[in-house]
């Protein structure tokens, strides 16, 4: 199967597949950001539409997915009009290569990202999943709102931690303009040394 | 903004779905993520991990994750074994079959870890068989080998490899299927420091529920021999068949090395000529060839016995100590062109000395075996004489000259020619 052909099948069989299955996570395996971190250790804090997903191979054969997304709100860094972020793993020949807990993209989504090291480590996310957010239209208030990496929506902001709620509590979900206010907030704050992009 | 409104009913549904079906929480890795089992898995019922950590309380607590998930009593065991360095060919793309190499290191095939502790790549092919899961820990942050709560910034090392133990098993991360269950295999802050019952009702799920695939006793062997050299020399590694009375006509293996320490030119690779076979090698990847002996120019069986002989050289910078030269995909054919089943082989090796390796019986260290050698070990062996006389005749380091080792001066004497200091000895 050529390259182009398995990119095909890939895209079409469905977009569950157009993922990077990479992982390490675990709250034992992955460093723990609470939402101070994020917002500081981020090279780039993007609201964006995934538009694109395709893997390429680097020249050692190592499997690599790009993510791109398109009809960008930038919060923090310097961003052109679209943004691809790479992702260690994907398909080599007839194996695949998955890290378990690697974030997920479907071309269509809508997330709020919070990016670092992108081209530079194996998952270009602060605290990998921790870094990921799904915005989702929720028709009961009539807005976009927020939700963590494992779908559970975002309440809010108290001291240092993201408040969540279970997606079947009632609870108010946090709004993505107050989730983005949150941000710009954060960013308007003084940050301790050491606490910074890398 | 329709789109989202449709997936997130969508999500609802789904996790609405699992929740309602799922009896545990146990997630199996997939190409989309997390999935109810099955999953990929590892055909054979158990890997082998290559564990080097550096210390002997890593490596323990490496051995007592593994042990965790193989007493569960499902049909899967892990086999430990200890290997020394850092492991070579993890990242081209998976890496030799079961070649689950865990250790530390700075960075995963040259990218930063960022924030990453801990990370399994877990490989399968197109029959979803699990081939490899090399474990890549971090050497950037803290760890240490404690139970109990989590203590950041000190991970422990031993909950952090049980739960990558689990990945190479086949096993996911429950809570990112929705589910609320106690296990180590959850992602996320944990006190968990031990298998819980969801995760061995995980494993069980992947290797109790189906009939074992029954595991050959390999019969036919590919084995790859072992030299001893210094730094700077070239040495010759002998692979070897041992077909146990089957019918060989080809055959295929992999031999691994560490491309710091070793180099081997797949060119200088060459067929035993008394074998009437053609022979094609190449290079997979860096520290990584790939050996063919074809059934050209004839496709009879191939006796017991040499099949071909690589020259390794070794690095100038090479440190003494030992380097494995793993056996990998090795394959067996007939002389009809079957693959052949129950075909395993044995590791090599390259000792690496900085002390040359003395003939036996070249008691004078000139080079050479003479027959005044060879009477001076006899009289030692008869007790006429003392060990110092001839302490290249002890060969084996026992403190005493053996029938063995006056026959092997005596082939010494007759085999005139001379390696170097490697001359040919047992």
């Amino acid at each position: 199967m050529s390259p182009s052909s398995q990119y095909s099948a890939l895209r079409t069989s469905s977009a569950l597949l157009a993922a990077l299955l990479f992982g390490a996570a675990s709250a034992m395996v992955v460093v723990k950001r609470d939402f101070p971190d994020l917002v500081a250790r981020s090279e780039q804090i993007v609201i964006g539409t995934v538009t694109d997903i395709h893997e390429e191979r680097d020249v050692s054969g190592a499997p690599f997915t790009l993510v791109t997304l398109s009809d960008l709100s930038v919060l923090k860094g310097d961003v052109g009009s679209t943004l691809t972020l790479r992702f260690y793993g994907g398909h080599a020949g007839d194996v695949v290569v998955a890290i378990p807990d690697m974030p997920r993209f479907t071309v269509g989504e809508r997330d709020v990202l919070f990016v670092a090291g992108n081209d530079r480590d194996v998952c270009p996310l602060v605290g990998v999943w921790q870094g990921r957010f799904y915005v989702r239209f929720d028709p009961t208030v009539g807005t976009d709102v927020v939700e963590d990496s494992n779908h559970e929506p975002l309440t809010g902001v108290g001291g240092r931690e993201l408040l969540r709620a279970p997606a079947i509590s009632g609870v108010t979900p946090m709004t993505l303009d107050a989730f983005r206010q949150a941000i710009v907030d954060q960013l308007a704050r003084p940050q301790p040394a050491g606490d910074t992009a890398r | 903004m329709r789109r989202p409104c449709l997936v997130a009913i969508g999500y609802a549904v789904a996790r609405l779905f699992i929740a309602c079906t799922t009896a545990h929480g146990f997630a199996c890795i997939s190409s989309s993520g997390p999935v109810p089992c099955p999953g990929p898995r590892w055909a054979s019922h158990g890997a082998t991990l290559q564990i080097s950590l550096g210390t002997s309380s890593f490596n323990q607590a490496a051995l007592n994750a593994a042990n965790d998930w193989s007493a569960v009593g499902a049909a899967f065991q892990y086999v430990v074994q200890f290997a020394s360095g850092q492991p070579s060919n993890v990242c081209s793309t998976c890496g030799p079959q079961n070649y689950n190499p865990v250790f530390f290191a700075n960075s995963v095939c040259g990218l930063g870890f960022g924030d990453i502790v801990a990370q399994a790549n877990i490989c399968w092919d197109q029959h979803n068989n699990i081939v490899n899961g090399p474990v890549f820990v971090n050497s950037t942050v803290s760890w240490g080998v404690y139970d109990g709560p989590f203590t950041p910034p000190i991970n422990d090392l031993h909950r952090v490899l049980l739960h990558e133990f689990g990945h190479v098993v086949g096993l996911d991360h429950p809570n990112q299927l929705g589910q609320t269950v106690a296990a180590i295999m959850n992602s996320g802050e944990s006190d968990t420091d031990s298998l819980q019952a969801d995760d061995r009702a995980g494993i069980l799920s992947l290797y109790a529920n189906a009939a074992p695939t029954p595991t050959p006793t390999p019969r036919i062997q590919i084995n790859i021999g072992s030299a001893r050299g210094g730094p700077g020399e070239n040495v010759d590694i002998t692979v070897s068949l041992a077909a146990s009375g089957a019918s060989v006509a080809a055959t295929a293996n992999d031999i691994t090395f560490d491309s710091g320490a070793l180099s081997l030119n797949p060119a200088q690779c060459q067929v035993n000529p008394e074998i009437g076979k053609s022979l094609s090698a190449g290079a997979v990847g860096s520290g990584w060839v790939r050996v063919f002996v074809q059934a050209k120019p004839n496709t009879s069986a191939i006796p017991d016995g040499p099949l071909y002989t690589c020259r390794v050289s070794i690095a100038a910078v090479a440190l003494p100590r030992t380097y494995p030269l793993a056996n990998g995909n090795t394959a067996a054919f007939s002389p009809a062109g079957a693959q052949l089943s129950g075909v395993a082989g044995a590791d090599g090796s390259v000792v690496v000395s900085l002390v040359p390796q003395a003939c036996t019986g070249d008691c004078k260290n000139n080079r050479q075996v003479t027959v005044a050698d060879i009477l001076t070990m006899v009289n030692i062996a008869l007790g006429n004489a003392i060990l110092s006389d001839c302490e290249a005749g002890d060969t084996n380091g026992d403190g005493q000259i053996t029938v063995d080792e006056i026959l092997q001066a005596v082939n010494n004497a007759l085999n005139v020619r001379e390696i170097g200091w490697t001359h040919p000895v047992p």
